[in-house]
């Protein structure tokens, strides 16, 4: 599918399957085109070419949205002067969706005790639990979110975590922006990472993780631990971290090299361990390739 | 349909603007009927018009109702451009994809809401000129139920023809100012081409004073501009990106 607005291509070619019962994390830098492919997605733009197919079904095409996907693009897709309740009263006639289920979502959401006062009231965090109450109220299998922990606190971004594993496990499909990794990382199994309105990456969180980080870490009392590291693994880096001789950095060797030269060569060994890989490092070594491609001066301008 | 009229309607109400539109509305149409009736006595009084002369009463009530489309087209307006305001187009058109439908369903209620605050309007404007002219009323006045038709029709197909303006234009002051010139702003036109616009097509309507043509024929004016209004309207909410 790709997009143009005017000048802009926006979404340039993007394929991309999102699959139930996991959480997928649409990643990238703002330009990216993550909100472009969610807006196509939804209905709301016209792609200029290809398509974006809801169980085989251009989402024009579903009779009543709602049941199949549920959609939180942004706090502000409310009327301000309304109350929450008839917000979601509202839409819920449009899709035939049982009255009683606007008390069940403000419930789940925890908004049950201000649903009559007016949405312009709302703190931020309310409002995404609103937009959230929304998505859920056709009990749909598809999930769509675009930064959804925005304005959250610490306990709302728990729930969150917790109500998009929930979801996934119970089979359905969901699908969130964000350009919180650390976040991501934690919750989403799978990423597509987007650039300049391209497909980047596609795969599994760990694996885009993983390709972050080859350094193993190791940690020892002994003095000439490095020398008889550099030693054993002539192929390998050994550094000392500037913070603490003790810790060594090993890059060009996996832990098992590691540990066997160590142990090869009578080195003490206190603690050993592939340094945490961080969907942050993987994702910043995919998007600055392409933001230094981007930044030739024979690129096409704008993003 | 059905259910996005219900949804429509539903959110229609629970906002406060429309409420006082629709009053101020109301308040606009008898205020402006008294005050006119009044300054026919005035007239009277101070020897500007003939002894023993009477005001017709549609000639209180028309100008009133002309003035009280501007106030009723707020509340049309608002149906739709609040959506495009407040960003809460983005959620209706998710819920209800087929466009059309949407805009449909808006044109509904504002013909509806046109035809309740219109023979309120127009009903309460004649018994407030009538109050004030007393003797000078000219006789015999319109009776009440022909002045509550036909300012009904007028308000219901002015409703439906700013909610098309509002779909194609989307900002509200845009559409005010659109809503302006297309119902009251044609009138200043020469009177051969002015004959065909909303404006001299409401008045003779409400007038129904056979000049130009009939009040049939001025509500057929006002409704074929309604209708292709809302053509282009339908047309181009199903082609651009919300």
């Amino acid at each position: 599918m790709s997009k143009r607005y005017g000048g802009t291509l926006a979404v340039d070619g993007l394929s991309a399957v999102v699959g139930p019962g996991r959480v997928t994390g649409l990643l990238g830098p703002n330009g990216a085109g993550k909100s472009t492919a969610l807006r196509v997605l939804l209905g709301l733009d016209r792609p200029t070419s290809g398509c974006a197919l809801v169980d085989g079904r251009r989402y024009a095409d579903l009779a009543d949205p709602l049941h199949t996907v549920g959609a939180h693009l942004d706090a502000r897709s409310v009327h301000p002067g309304r109350s929450a309740r008839d917000h979601l009263l509202a839409l819920a006639r449009s899709n035939r969706i049982a009255a009683r289920r606007v008390g069940e979502v403000l419930e789940q959401v925890g908004l049950a005790a201000v649903a009559r006062r007016r949405i312009g009231t709302y703190s931020l965090g309310m409002g995404q639990r609103l937009g959230i109450a929304a998505a859920l109220l056709g009990d749909p299998g598809i999930l769509v979110f675009d930064e959804p922990v925005n304005g959250l606190d610490t306990d709302g971004v728990r729930w969150i975590r917790g109500l998009l594993r929930g979801l996934a496990d119970e089979g359905r499909t969901v699908l969130v922006s964000s350009h919180l990794m650390a976040e991501m990382h934690q919750t989403a199994d799978h990423v597509v990472v987007l650039g300049r309105g391209r497909k980047l990456a596609d795969c599994a969180t760990e694996e885009l993780a993983d390709r972050a980080d080859d350094t193993v870490v190791l940690r020892s009392p002994d003095p000439d631990a490095a020398e008889r590291l550099r030693a054993a693994l002539p192929a390998a880096a050994v550094t000392a971290a500037r913070h603490d001789p003790g810790e060594l950095h090993v890059t060009g060797a996996d832990e098992r090299q590691v540990g066997e030269a160590a142990h090869g060569r009578g080195v003490v060994v206190h603690h050993l361990a592939r340094r945490p890989s961080t969907l942050e490092a993987g994702y910043l070594r995919l998007v600055g390739d392409d933001i230094e491609y981007a930044g030739r001066p024979s690129a096409p301008e704008g993003s | 349909m059905l259910r996005t009229l219900h949804s429509e309607w539903g959110k229609t109400w629970s906002v406060r603007a429309p409420w006082i539109c629709l009053a101020a509305t109301v308040v606009l149409v008898l205020a402006t009927a008294s005050s006119l009736a009044n300054d026919f006595l005035h007239g009277a009084s101070i020897g500007e018009v003939p002894e023993g002369a009477t005001m017709p009463l549609m000639d209180a009530v028309g100008p009133a109702l002309l003035l009280g489309q501007v106030g009723f087209a707020a509340f049309a307006m608002l149906l739709v451009t609040s959506e495009y305001s407040t960003g809460e187009i983005r959620s209706t058109l998710r819920a209800r994809p087929d466009r059309g439908t949407v805009v449909a369903a808006k044109g509904a209620i504002a013909a509806a809401s046109g035809a309740a605050v219109g023979a309120v309007s127009g009903a309460g404007a004649a018994l407030v000129a009538r109050l004030v002219l007393g003797d000078a009323l000219a006789e015999p006045p319109a009776p009440y139920l022909e002045v509550a038709l036909r300012s009904a029709a007028l308000l219901a197909v002015a409703g439906v023809l700013v909610v098309a303006v509002g779909t194609l234009l989307r900002s509200a002051a845009a559409t005010l100012s659109a809503a302006f010139v297309l119902l009251l702003g044609t009138l200043v036109l020469p009177a051969g081409a002015s004959r065909w616009f909303p404006g001299e097509a409401a008045s003779t309507l409400l007038s129904g004073d056979g000049d130009p043509y009939t009040a049939p024929v001025g509500l057929l004016v006002v409704a074929a501009w309604a209708a292709v209004l809302l053509g282009l309207a339908l047309w181009t909410i199903q082609r651009r990106d919300a």
